[in-house]
């Protein structure tokens, strides 16, 4: 036997237990409830087996941010074992009524309008937070996002006009957007923002059929549900790139979900062509200021807050938000690198993991009190929530400082 | 297809200080690292040359000294293809991360300083963190030594009896005391890793209650050990509090890795390269150079299921030795994963090792790897250039052995710093 025929398929093997993930975890930074990555990871999966029963139920305290994995030297893929093992214990116990509700909230919320005003009435009512926190354990310090119509898609779909920009012919190309439920339901300006910005700069937009990406099922342990979203959204992302669409996201966990763990975890068929034409917003307008393409904005006078959110950490492209906003004279922005916000999607609404989630974000809201900026910025549904919750201070997406930009004369 | 004028390949103490110094000098700058790079694993103490030659048995007092007869003797050492001018040129600009901040680094003017390890021996170390200030041998003071049941990597016991026992052999003139501090009488924990306890003492409360704890137990000793978990970003202003508090001076260990004091120095190097515009992307290995003619027009990350390229004018590998991952054993060849570059080593794999794990002799292995020109370029056995647009820094290179020499964190520095400056053919 040559050494050269040996493979290593098991990444846990690779584990050193050098434990500089376990310096990382924002999980275990605040709570020993937690093992920490390398326990619970690499340590616990000795004990794991196909036939072996998953008893590990701290592993579902892992808030999904997979620094573990992006700080390992070894190549162990933590955050992925971490949920592997979440999926089997969802598998084997059942996924909770509560997690499928929250997981589809926003999706259905989308479908359904009409029933946004009943739905924004009814949780502000303390008796029925009450409620939801005693029987369903959505905790009712979390606040819940003000849900608006139109829709995004609505929207859209009825445009006469362009938010205020007239559409330069499109003769940049053409993209088609993947706008997210959230921004669907929650943010629609931040939708706008990105078709005002793309259009200003002379590119087609469409928004293409689509679905949840599936994220908020995975991060809950629910493989399944996150895998026929996927298969769904795959169908018509690719029928937009074979009519010579590129696809945009401006939500880094959306397009963390479609451009990685669609081919990577699912290796669905045609993932990997999704990957390769699939596109962040900033990164895509980035590659359009490279080839000189980029309009140039106006003079805007703000002091920002740059927080770079998880998903955009784990794709590997650096922090094109931020090399976005240095391009707008006047804008002071200072980077806050500092790991995760703590909400983790659904994570930060149950009941049993929110103050988990508060006291993780504390460090990041002591640093934004201190710093005092205009506003924060960050690419992310999920960290402009959790931010706007621990300061209160105005927290945007990188495009509508982009687009406030061009607005201005 | 994005393009740099500076590609550094590694996150360790060479890659970082490399991205520092081409930033400086305008480059753009591209900082790749498959993780979070070694700095972690080390004492945050930076070591310039602690032995030489390297199995000798006493300690260097002034490193530059021995520098100098080390580039004349061993020419193909790191440090003799740097060159002492850029060794201090490294040094100054190493200290100049932490000015105007107050957790800095300081040497005792040219000397080394001898200095306590949680094992409770003694280590030769060159620059060392302000918070460590005080805890060299040199000092007469008794000290009390205090750990905390719930960290597991420091035991106050386990230090103070091997310094007693250094004490009885006529070697140190001071003695040590334990104690130990339950966590869980301090915090909602009962167990910590070394950042969490750090992150608490930032807390005035928490701080005030072990002070507190401290004091009561204090009985001749004027100094105070703690393990390295001070604070994490206003260290000094903790140790300056706790030593009003406890009235004595209060100085900090170094424990097992993963450490604070590394953790402090990589955030440190993370914030000014962020702040001079360096793109950082951590995470996703290298695994493909593209090379044509001995030149690197671009290198191939993966981030599955993506392969992307990026381009650059110059290089600069700093990707470790066999710990870091820059170099990789196969079968019997060692060998440099990302550029195939030859590494130094003996024909057979019999030589690699001494006979005994602990023998006061050498392990050749320890001073595999690639060697570079004066300009840190790599070349092969017979000297000729292998990739001109890359320069090699750090742990990789090889005609050192840094753990007998303690001259790692000096090589690292001053390489970095060097194929940063980046000379062209």
């Amino acid at each position: 036997m040559t050494k050269e025929s040996v493979r290593i398929e098991d990444k846990t093997d690779l584990c050193i237990r050098c434990a500089t993930c376990m310096e990382f975890c924002p999980v275990l930074k605040v709570t020993d409830r937690f093992p920490g990555p390398k326990q619970a990871g690499p340590g616990g999966q000795r004990f794991r087996g196909e036939e072996v029963p998953p008893v590990d139920r701290c592993v579902d305290l892992c808030i999904g941010c997979s620094m573990c994995e992006l700080v390992c030297t070894s190549g162990v893929d933590i955050y992925r074992l971490n949920l592997m093992t979440k999926v089997k214990y969802y598998d084997e116990h059942g996924i909770p009524l509560r997690d499928r509700i929250l997981a589809n909230f926003n999706r259905w919320m989308g479908r359904m309008p009409w029933a946004t005003s009943l739905v924004n009435t009814m949780s502000r009512v303390p008796l029925m937070r009450g409620i939801l926190d005693r029987l369903f354990g959505v905790d009712k310090r979390r606040p819940l996002p003000d849900l608006q119509t139109p829709t995004f898609r609505q929207w859209f779909t009825r445009r006469p006009e362009t938010h205020g920009i007239s559409p330069e012919p499109s003769a940049n190309g053409r993209v088609g957007y993947f706008y997210g439920c959230f921004t669907n339901v929650g943010e629609v300006d931040v939708g706008k923002s990105v078709i005002g910005v793309l259009e200003h700069n002379g590119i087609q937009v469409t928004v293409p059929e689509q679905d949840c990406c599936g994220i908020p099922m995975l991060g809950g342990g629910d493989l399944e549900s996150a895998r026929s979203l996927a298969q769904k959204n795959l169908l018509s992302l690719k029928a937009a790139i074979d009519s010579g669409m590129d696809i945009v996201y401006s939500s880094s966990t959306c397009g963390y979900m479609i451009r990685h763990e669609y081919a990577d975890l699912f290796g669905l068929p045609g993932a990997e062509e999704i990957s390769e034409k699939t596109y962040d917003i900033c990164e895509y307008l980035m590659s359009l200021h490279e080839k000189k393409l980029l309009k140039r904005p106006s003079e805007i006078r703000a002091r920002l807050a740059y927080f770079s959110p998880c998903h955009v950490r784990a794709m590997g492209v650096g922090l094109p938000a931020l090399e976005l906003l240095k391009l707008i004279p006047g804008i002071q922005v200072e980077l806050i690198d500092e790991g995760c916000c703590g909400l983790g999607g659904l994570y930060g609404y149950k009941k049993e993991k929110y103050e988990i989630s508060m006291e993780i974000g504390k460090d990041l809201a002591d640093q934004l009190f201190e710093l005092k900026p205009d506003a924060v910025v960050t690419d992310c549904e999920g960290c402009r929530l959790q931010i706007r919750h621990l300061t209160g201070i105005k927290v945007v997406h990188p495009i509508q400082v982009l687009l406030d930009a061009y607005l201005e004369k | 297809m994005m393009h740099y004028d500076v590609i550094v390949i590694g996150m360790g103490l060479a890659g970082l200080m490399a991205a520092k110094t081409a930033a400086e000098g305008g480059k753009s700058v591209l900082l790749l690292g498959k993780g979070v790079g070694r700095a972690h694993m080390h004492t945050g103490c930076i070591d310039l040359l602690g032995y030489y030659p390297s199995g000798s048995s006493v300690s260097v007092e002034n490193p530059f000294e021995f520098i100098g007869r080390l580039i004349e003797e061993r020419p193909n050492h790191p440090y003799a293809r740097v060159g002492i001018p850029d060794i201090r040129m490294a040094l100054t600009s190493f200290l100049g991360l932490f000015d105007g901040q107050d957790y800095t680094y300081f040497s005792q003017g040219k000397k080394n300083t001898v200095t306590l390890t949680p094992a409770g021996c003694t280590r030769t170390t060159y620059l060392l963190p302000s918070t460590m200030a005080w805890g060299g041998i040199e000092d007469e003071r008794d000290v009390l030594i205090v750990g905390f049941d719930g960290l597991k990597d420091f035991y106050s016991a386990y230090m103070a009896q091997n310094l007693n026992s250094l004490g009885k052999e006529g070697r140190l003139s001071f003695k040590a005391r334990p104690i130990s501090l339950p966590l869980s009488k301090f915090s909602a924990r009962k167990t910590a890793p070394a950042l969490v306890l750090a992150r608490f003492f930032e807390e005035e409360g928490f701080r005030d209650r072990i002070g507190e704890a401290v004091r009561a137990e204090l009985r001749e000793e004027e100094r105070v050990a703690f393990p390295a978990v001070l604070g994490v970003e206003r260290s000094g202003k903790v140790r300056k509090e706790l030593e009003e508090k406890l009235g004595t001076t209060v100085f900090e260990i170094p424990t097992l890795p993963p450490s604070v004091p590394g953790y402090r120095l990589f955030q440190a190097f993370k914030r000014h390269l962020q702040r001079n515009g360096v793109t950082v992307v951590m995470g996703f290995a290298v695994t493909e150079a593209l090379l044509r003619n001995g030149t690197c027009s671009g290198v191939t990350v993966t981030c599955p299921p993506l392969q992307r390229t990026y381009s650059a004018e110059m290089f600069i590998l700093a990707t470790g030795s066999f710990f870091g991952g820059g170099l990789e054993a196969k079968g019997d060849r060692a060998v440099e994963p990302i550029f195939g570059l030859p590494v130094h080593q003996p024909a057979s794999r019999d030589t690699w090792f001494g006979d005994r794990f602990f023998s006061d002799d050498p392990h050749p292995i320890a001073e595999f790897g690639v060697l570079v020109d004066e300009r840190l370029n790599p070349i092969d056995e017979e000297g000729r250039a292998v990739v001109r647009n890359l320069h090699v820094a750090g742990s990789i290179l090889s005609g050192s052995d840094p753990l007998r020499e303690k001259s790692g964190g000096g090589i690292a520095l001053s390489t970095g710093y060097k194929a940063g400056k980046g000379e062209f053919h």
